[in-house]
């Protein structure tokens, strides 16, 4: 049968795990040997209200109903989403469409759009403090460091954050209609450039975060509250030690 | 007679069917007062882009899973549209020939229905079990037998309240509990009205030899629009495509 890009995804964002989510997304993640983040991450955050999941999926032309008859080929999570703001992550894609830059903009867009549509106002990226790649990336795709900082074990993290609105100037996509950028006509030139250099920058950064290892990981997921500056002590964070 | 409008419930995904059923309607179907186009609103956007274009778009709400959704909103005809009768046509459909609300109706107004007995069929009436368990009454024939199929406007409140009635939820809560192909809209219209306004209606024994069935070329949007169907869909569109051409497109789908 013929089908269209168009015709053949189909984008939405999931907020609550159900069946008709569960199976494709786990599916989804094993094809891409990231099978643990769908415990470890989505479901939880998912339970707690706290995340949103872009996804592009392709139905089964018949039956459209049943276990299989869903395929996810890309997927982006923004966590935390809470107190008017988000964290971005990667847009994780199948082999075959991992530089169709088109869809993984399309899924960004979609996440973008639903995160607005909750009331979302700002999104932020999480950047090892120093990063050379990650925080020249952030300031690319629009984000600014803030005052809210992430530590963990081996690393400080700063969020970098910025409006909407912003981020979606600043990478080539504002205005830019979901279905244009999967059929590829939104992005010409230059949009294409910072589109296709900030979500492969991103999906490059936050590999090792994905894959466990997190010492090296120049951009993690925010996995803790969204603006974590407000229980800091007076006069902000404590310097790094050397 | 009173008005009747052509209520086509679509989705984007069918928006490439839709464009040729409309062109079929613009081309061949005079005297109704309107056409409807329902689309789901996360839709709304790919309308331009297809160049669908109706007397009305009318948004509905979006549905996790849609083949039930299109069921739930055909139920809720009425409430799209304020015409005295609605005849539906689905995306998949093709309107071949020249098509007026005189052709759906007998000289009395009352909407022609065609029914088919279960012995029909090789394992019984398709969706019997699914309407039975709606209608809580044994059912014996199918009515979903061609497009489009038109109803009067005050059947779909009565319908709903038969939900409520009998199994205490609305019908769009019905519907959507149901399991994969656990309700057929158009068998529940026709055999709620087979049943409880059998004057209302003009009824006919499906097939009759008798009666002419070739109004619409019915095909099967989920198999997508092959290369054989694209030929025929070109040829549906050409000037030549008209009523005497039909036997070159008489195989079901």
């Amino acid at each position: 049968m013929t089908m269209n890009r168009l015709e053949e995804f189909e984008l939405d964002c999931v907020s609550e795990v159900d069946p008709s989510f569960e199976v494709p997304a786990r599916a989804f993640l094993r094809r891409i040997g990231r099978s643990r983040l769908f415990d470890e991450l989505i479901r939880p955050a998912l339970d707690e209200g706290s995340a949103l999941v872009a996804v592009a999926q392709r139905t089964r032309p018949w039956p459209p109903w049943g276990i299989g008859a869903r395929t996810i080929s890309a997927m982006e999570i923004a966590v935390p989403r809470a107190e008017g703001t988000a964290g971005l992550t990667s847009v994780l894609a199948v082999p075959e469409e991992g530089t169709e830059i088109g869809l993984l903009a399309a899924v960004h867009a979609t996440l973008l759009d639903g995160l607005a549509e909750r009331g979302v106002e700002r999104v932020h990226l999480t950047v090892r403090e120093g990063a050379a790649f990650g925080e020249w990336l952030a300031a690319r795709a629009g984000f600014e460091r803030s005052d809210s900082l992430v530590l963990t074990e081996h690393s400080r993290y700063w969020l970098h954050d910025a409006p909407i609105d912003e981020h979606r100037r600043a990478i080539g996509i504002e205005g830019a209609d979901v279905d244009d950028l999967v059929t590829g006509g939104a992005l010409k030139d230059d949009a294409y450039a910072s589109t296709a250099m900030y979500l492969l920058g991103v999906t490059q950064a936050l590999g090792p975060s994905w894959d466990e290892q997190f010492v090296s990981g120049e951009i993690i997921a925010n996995t803790g509250p969204g603006m974590v500056a407000a229980c800091l002590p007076p006069g902000g964070p404590p310097a790094l030690e050397q | 007679m009173g008005s009747v409008d052509i209520v086509i419930r679509s989705h984007a995904k069918d928006f490439a069917w839709l464009r040729h059923c409309l062109a079929g309607v613009r081309r061949w179907c005079t005297g109704f007062r309107q056409v409807v186009v329902v689309v789901p609103g996360k839709c709304e956007r790919r309308l331009a882009r297809y160049g669908i274009e109706a007397d009305r778009i009318v948004l509905c709400p979006d549905y996790a899973d849609d083949y039930l959704g299109q069921q739930v909103t055909k139920t809720l005809a009425d409430t799209f549209t304020d015409a005295d009768h609605i005849a539906h046509l689905d995306s998949d459909s093709v309107v071949r020939r020249p098509l007026t609300p005189a052709d759906l109706m007998d000289d009395a107004g009352r909407p022609h229905l065609l029914y088919t007995p279960g012995t029909y069929f090789r394992r019984g009436a398709p969706w019997q079990a699914a309407t039975e368990r709606f209608l809580a009454r044994p059912v014996t024939c199918d009515y979903m037998r061609r497009q489009p199929l038109v109803y009067p406007r005050w059947i779909y409140p009565e319908l709903r309240e038969h939900a409520v009635r009998q199994h205490g939820m609305q019908l769009a809560e019905y519907i959507v509990a149901q399991p994969p192909l656990g309700f057929s809209e158009f068998n529940a219209l026709g055999a709620y009205a087979h049943e409880h306004h059998h004057d209302a209606f003009s009824w006919h024994l499906h097939p009759s030899p008798a009666y002419d069935e070739t109004w619409t070329r019915v095909f099967w949007s989920w198999a997508g629009i092959t290369p054989a169907v694209a030929r025929e869909l070109r040829v549906l569109g050409l000037p030549s495509a008209a009523t005497e051409e039909k036997d070159a497109f008489t195989a079901d789908p």
